[in-house]
């Protein structure tokens, strides 16, 4: 599957939304790597089939490049059988320790909001 | 899009060369081998967007270019963070004009902090240029030259300008404590504006 093939985020979707995705993108592009080395349109790919999350691609290798720089990841060039080589991008060991920490705040996070939501989905419907 | 990336190009592959050429060109205030490591990594991606199961077509590059955005933005989302982080750690006035310049290219914030930083490091530089100037030209000072006119002169004519000096010889001390303090002040607001920036910021704001 192509990145350009999935649907994209609704019109309406408002500027909260837009920066809650953006918010969640460091840390789904950290996770996405936490078991794969993977080259920078699979990262693209892979997030957007696990989580919905289309990003522009002109965004994520700026990103890809300053995680690189903060220590949190690596890269290296692999020839692919595609014709053309490859950079492909795994965790550092300051990376894994950096996302288990998000995902330690993310749960904890997301857990207290889902507390205060319980009414509003009860009386929501 | 530039002119450069605009679909007129001959052939897929030159229309290719040409907007990673512009990226090259664009991402020029980075080191060489970090430039060729980016343009050949977009170079990678755009072949495996362009083509479907081989060949590139010219509408397939088309796509992937549109897709990509234009390079100049592409280029900025790499370069003004690399300098901003660079401007955080030197803290030196044209370091942090450079960076505090392409953070302005990007959103109206920047070129808030731009226009502050521009004014007041000249306000400072005038004065503590015109504190230096005065052992040596006695006639560098603030002046009052009409009602409610201020002139800081540099004093390196020899024509005697109108109205009178306010200051005399205590420019020195107060253009330098006043220059002085005026660069230091606006090299901390330009590093607290970034650090901000970069904390609140996970991404470039390229949506």
């Amino acid at each position: 599957m192509v990145v350009r093939d999935l649907p994209a985020p609704p019109e309406s979707a408002d500027k909260w939304e837009v920066q809650l995705r953006k918010g969640c993108l460091e840390l789904a592009i950290l996770a996405a790597l936490w078991s794969d080395r993977l080259y920078g349109l699979e990262i693209m790919r892979r997030l957007a089939d696990g989580s919905g999350l289309i990003v522009p691609e002109g965004t994520v290798y700026p990103l890809l490049s300053r995680l690189k720089s903060e220590g949190l990841l690596t890269s290296e060039w692999v020839e692919a059988d595609a014709g053309h080589p490859r950079k492909y991008y795994r965790l550092t060991a300051a990376g894994r320790r950096r996302v288990v920490e998000m995902a330690r705040f993310w749960e904890s996070f997301s857990a207290s909001l889902d507390d205060l939501l319980r009414p509003v989905r009860k009386e929501g419907r | 899009m530039s002119a450069l990336t605009s679909p007129q190009a001959s052939s897929p592959q030159a229309q290719m060369d040409a907007y990673l050429a512009e990226l090259r060109v664009r991402l020029h205030a980075l080191p060489e081998d970090e430039v060729t490591d980016i343009v050949e990594e977009i170079r990678s991606h755009i072949h495996d967007t362009a083509g479907r199961g081989g060949a590139m077509t010219d509408a397939g590059v088309s796509a992937a270019l549109n897709r990509l955005g234009p390079a100049a933005a592409l280029a900025a989302g790499y370069v003004t963070d690399k300098l901003l982080a660079r401007a955080q750690r030197h803290r030196m006035p044209w370091t942090i004009l450079r960076a505090v310049f392409h953070w302005a290219t990007l959103s109206a914030k920047g070129s808030l902090v731009l226009l502050v930083c521009v004014a007041g490091y000249l306000f400072g530089t005038s004065f503590f240029i015109a504190a230096l100037a005065k052992p040596f030209y006695p006639k560098a000072g603030l002046w009052l030259i009409g009602e409610d006119t201020y002139s800081l002169r540099l004093g390196m004519t020899n024509a005697i300008p109108p109205g009178h000096e306010l200051l005399g010889w205590k420019l020195i001390p107060i253009g330098l404590a006043l220059g002085g303090g005026t660069i230091l002040l606006t090299t901390h607001f330009a590093q607290w504006c970034i650090r901000r920036f970069r904390e609140t910021r996970q991404t470039s704001r390229m949506a």
